[in-house]
């Protein structure tokens, strides 16, 4: 084998093994409990999406789920609490969406963030177009979500993530007793 | 180079944030011609920078080393970059200063908000032996949330090139593509291809076409939030020559002489975003 194809083969297996960079970690599961629900038990209502789940949340959002497990919360007032991914840069960015009893957002917190730049997607005010949309809503770039330009692909992807997270919601928790 | 670099050769839209900057280190060997050894070695220091999220400058400092023995389809030293007056009987060792370049690249549609992405980008190069200007057209594709990156890129380049006492113009016209999968988090891997043409003087006619010449490769790419590399190796796969000259330098379908060699090339690109 020549030098130069063996030099590059030789990184194949580095590609597999290496462990992704360090997370910077803002929130914890704990954490966004606490803030997104302060005061409030929440009790984790886990699911595994079917086949069936996951064509309906494709076809509601236009956005398929990127894992089959949904981490939900369900609050003693009936709000829901659903911790999820979406893809970044390099990375994947974790989020958190709270929804109150009818369904709308409350709130939206940047729990994992972990890229070289568009972090601007942790402020208060961006994350705050979010509040009172429920599913159906447009949730569009440049649309009803303003932009935050430098941060593009990762406004774009949590807002696709909050759109997911809305039809999720109407597909499989919004008629659980 | 635009951004964070997914390939080796192809450009894609993406360009630096305003206020933020880049820092990236290039080696490429230029490995292999019909005969002896050749290897060709070229160093490009890189720092750019976003003026506004969708205008991006660079500055480049280019150099190269050359070690070749009985390269030429002759079996004499001779051919790419190896100045005219070197006797062709001996071998030929040489460390030098290249060029500095500067780099512009404004990005008219981001592949995040529409159907895809539209970038201009030129490039003028200066240095004691050789002029350049090269302009380019950067389309990109993205699927499957952005983690499959297609792009293809379009340049025309006029260069002149000055060497023991000969001067040279030439148009260089080329275009690449590839693809970009993100297979797992920072890691990217992909296949890209180019197809470099070369006319005499400063026209496309075909009347002045030199020769075509095809390469295609993988690539692999990792990036955290500060680091990234990427490694690409092209091998020549086809060329044809236009005039005789030319044909005299072709060897199993694959062009030598001035222009080309076997790997054209492998290259790592090593930055930091600050």
């Amino acid at each position: 084998m020549s030098a130069p194809r063996a030099s590059l083969l030789a990184l194949v297996p580095v590609a597999l093994v290496a462990p992704p960079a360090h997370a910077a970690t803002y929130l914890t599961v704990e954490q966004a409990q606490a803030l997104m629900f302060p005061g409030e038990t929440l009790t984790p209502a886990f699911r595994t999406l079917s086949n069936t789940d996951v064509v309906a949340i494709r076809k509601a959002s236009g956005v398929s789920p990127l894992n089959r497990q949904l981490k939900a919360w369900r609050s003693a007032r009936g709000g829901w609490l659903i911790v999820d991914q979406v893809v970044g840069k390099h990375e994947y960015i974790t989020f958190a969406v709270a929804l109150d009893a009818s369904g709308a957002v409350r709130s939206v917190e940047i729990m994992d963030y972990r890229e070289s730049y568009g972090d601007q997607i942790r402020n208060p005010k961006w994350r705050a177009q979010f509040a009172g949309k429920r599913n159906g809503a447009t949730l569009q770039l440049d649309k009803d979500i303003k932009n935050i330009s430098g941060a593009t692909l990762s406004c774009r992807h949590v807002t696709d993530g909050v759109k997911r997270l809305l039809a999720t919601y109407n597909v499989v928790l919004a008629h659980q007793g | 180079m635009a951004g964070e670099p997914l390939f080796g050769y192809v450009y894609t839209t993406d360009v630096m944030p305003k206020g933020k900057t880049e820092i990236e280190q290039w080696v490429t060997l230029r490995e292999g011609q019909a005969n002896g050894h050749f290897h060709d070695v070229k160093l490009r220091t890189e720092v750019e920078h976003g003026i506004t999220d969708n205008f991006q400058i660079a500055g480049y400092l280019n150099s190269s080393y050359i070690s070749a023995n009985r390269n030429s389809v002759a079996g004499t030293t001779e051919g790419l970059d190896i100045p005219p007056a070197h006797d062709p009987a001996r071998p030929y060792n040489r460390f030098r200063f290249d060029t500095v370049s500067a780099e512009m690249i404004w990005r008219v549609m981001s592949p995040y908000k529409k159907p895809f992405g539209l970038a201009f980008y030129v490039e003028p190069e200066i240095g004691p032996h050789e002029r350049a200007i090269e302009l380019k057209v950067i389309a990109q594709k993205n699927f499957l949330d952005d983690r499959l990156v297609l792009a293809a890129n379009a340049f025309v380049e006029f260069e002149r090139e000055h060497q023991d006492g000969e001067t040279e113009k030439a148009t260089q016209l080329e275009f690449d593509a590839g693809a970009s999968y993100r297979f797992r988090p920072n890691w990217s891997f992909g296949l890209e291809y180019r197809n470099h043409n070369e006319f005499v003087g400063y026209t496309l006619g075909h009347g002045s076409q030199e020769h075509t010449a095809h390469f295609v490769g993988p690539n692999i790419h990792y990036a955290n939030q500060k680091w990234f590399f990427t490694l690409s190796a092209l091998y020549q796969i086809h060329a044809k020559g236009y005039n005789d000259e030319q044909r005299d330098n072709i060897v199993n379908g694959r062009i030598y002489g001035d222009e080309h060699t076997r790997w054209d090339g492998i290259r790592l690109k090593v930055g930091r975003v600050f």
